[in-house]
């Protein structure tokens, strides 16, 4: 199966990268089919892609590679749902919210996408009692006032688009 | 909007499966305790609300693949 994704464009599918929510993403709950396509290969950003509505798409990374202390426990029936059996199963991303600057892109680290790689499931798990929100900054240490790193915020403007 | 007036431990049943139950009051903030199927998913209003709207905003916002590649460039 062939998809055309926004940041890879068009994408030969391996059974691997489909995954089934059995409830779907919070505020989309008739979309439960999505693919999970690496940006490129050395950027930790993934895409995770509805196979049946071409707009729904989800840009997704790896939460401790910007929050390295990150942790939350899944329970019993998250466990059960996912059918996890052994925690080599499970991957963990979060959703990242782009923004005009890249000081103000965010990420839900409340909400994260709990992927059972090998039952080819996964879930957006709402952990209850975190401290966690839906927007952390995503370089908790860049300030999010000033011209940034990446060349000032006109240059990095400049990339952002929204559709 | 059906409106029920429940004392403390007494309960509430939804249909066959789910049953909602009050635990405490505290002046005012009530303990609920809730039982449902596990394919039931309960969430506080204001947390779904505030992650629905996350995942919308975030499934419109898209950025630039040059720019992820050097995000993490170490």
């Amino acid at each position: 199966m062939q998809i055309e994704t926004h940041y890879g464009g068009i994408v030969d599918l391996t059974a691997e990268q489909c995954v089934e929510f059995s409830q779907g993403i919070l505020g989309f709950p008739t979309v439960l089919r999505f693919a999970i396509t690496k940006v490129d290969d050395t950027s930790g950003f993934y895409e995770m892609h509805a196979l049946d509505e071409p707009h729904v798409a989800f840009l997704l990374m790896r939460p401790f590679d910007a929050y390295p202390m990150y942790e939350f426990s899944l329970g019993e029936e998250e466990k059960a749902q996912l059918e996890i059996a052994q925690p080599s199963e499970v991957d963990v991303f979060v959703i990242v919210t782009c923004a005009a600057r890249v000081e103000e892109f965010t990420i839900n680290l409340l909400a994260p996408i709990v992927w059972n790689k090998h039952k080819r499931r996964a879930s957006q798990i709402v952990l209850h009692d975190a401290a966690y929100t839906t927007k952390h900054p995503l370089f908790p240490h860049l300030p999010r006032d000033t011209s940034s790193l990446w060349g000032g915020s006109d240059h990095v403007g400049a990339y952002a688009q929204e559709t | 909007m059906l409106v029920l007036t429940r004392k403390k431990l007494e309960s509430i049943r939804i249909g066959e499966d789910i049953e909602i139950t009050i635990l405490a009051v505290d002046g005012d903030t009530v303990k609920v305790g809730i039982t449902a199927p596990k394919h039931v998913a309960i969430h506080r209003e204001e947390v779904y609300r505030a992650i629905a709207e996350e995942n919308k905003t975030a499934s419109t916002t898209k950025t630039n693949r040059q720019l992820l590649q050097t995000l993490f460039k170490k």
